[in-house]
């Protein structure tokens, strides 16, 4: 039987994680980088101001935009990195995690770091995050 | 003669890296994303509450965990990310350095990035490494 194209999983000898696979597995496919994905549109204007959970919500949405126009689909994420500004309060963190449900393919999350950062190339901005995909192909 | 799956080089004209490669070459392999590793056991119970030096260990405790249950070695890492909290003083680094050595293959270590950030998802960690493995097959 030939191996998965991807593997998602968290052993029990891990901390258990809260919505992402402690590991994810690659044997076969393209390599898909993907920037940092800021929460601005199309038109390079702000989406959210002051909007943490806009924010996430616009952040989401240019993601699912970048790993499509690479022929992928948002279940072809296998790692993310979020930088969230350090003035967002601790309490907004559920409000990351319910949006990033939304988007992700639950079942089999991608592996994930998440850290709180001084700041973001442009003022305003409140999140940050980027991925790397493995597609077919 | 064929390539060796992977190659660990720090160029003569690059700064000296201190327990670490600059570059490292994927010839071959299985790659294995880790999600960013804390400092919690498999409980979810913190280790090590406001003492570095043994939150750095058990976050490579579980790095060796979770590369282990892909089917690899702490040789086959190929990439670190260190995320450390900004309120540990910068002499504590001297701790992260011996924990990492002990841990990483010391003769070709993995590629490195290392960051202070203002905090993590969880008050009480200081530190986060995620890594990138490449696995054999």
């Amino acid at each position: 039987m030939a191996k998965p194209v991807r593997e998602f999983f968290s052993p029990q000898t891990l901390p258990p994680p809260i919505g992402y696979s402690q590991i994810a597995k690659i044997n076969k496919g393209a390599l898909v980088y993907i920037a940092g994905q800021v929460a601005s549109d199309a038109s390079g204007k702000l989406v959210g101001e002051g909007n943490f959970e806009a924010q996430v919500e616009q952040v989401f949405r240019n993601l699912k935009t970048a790993v499509e126009a690479a022929g992928g689909t948002m279940a072809d994420i296998v790692k993310i990195n979020n930088y969230i500004v350090a003035d967002v309060g601790q309490d907004e963190l559920p409000k990351f995690r319910t949006i990033r449900d939304r988007y992700l393919n639950v079942e089999s999350p991608p592996a994930s770091t998440l850290v709180y950062v001084s700041r973001l190339a442009r003022p305003g901005w409140l999140i940050e995050i980027e991925a790397v995909a493995a597609v077919d192909g | 003669m064929s390539k060796p799956d992977r190659e660990f080089l720090i160029p003569s004209n690059s700064p000296p890296p201190v327990g670490y490669s600059q570059v490292v070459k994927v010839n071959k392999g299985t790659l294995v994303y880790l999600a960013g590793q804390v400092p919690n056991d498999a409980s979810g119970n913190l280790v090590g509450e406001g003492d570095f030096g043994a939150q750095v260990e058990q976050v490579f405790r579980n790095i060796k965990i979770a590369i282990e249950a892909a089917g690899g070695t702490m040789a086959d890492l190929i990439k670190i990310n260190n995320y450390i909290v900004a309120s540990v003083d910068q002499a504590e680094l001297a701790k992260f350095r011996i924990a990492r050595d002990r841990y990483v293959n010391v003769k070709a270590p993995p590629a490195s990035t290392l960051v202070y950030v203002s905090r993590l998802a969880r008050p009480g960690w200081l530190v986060e490494i995620e890594a990138v493995a490449a696995i054999d097959g």
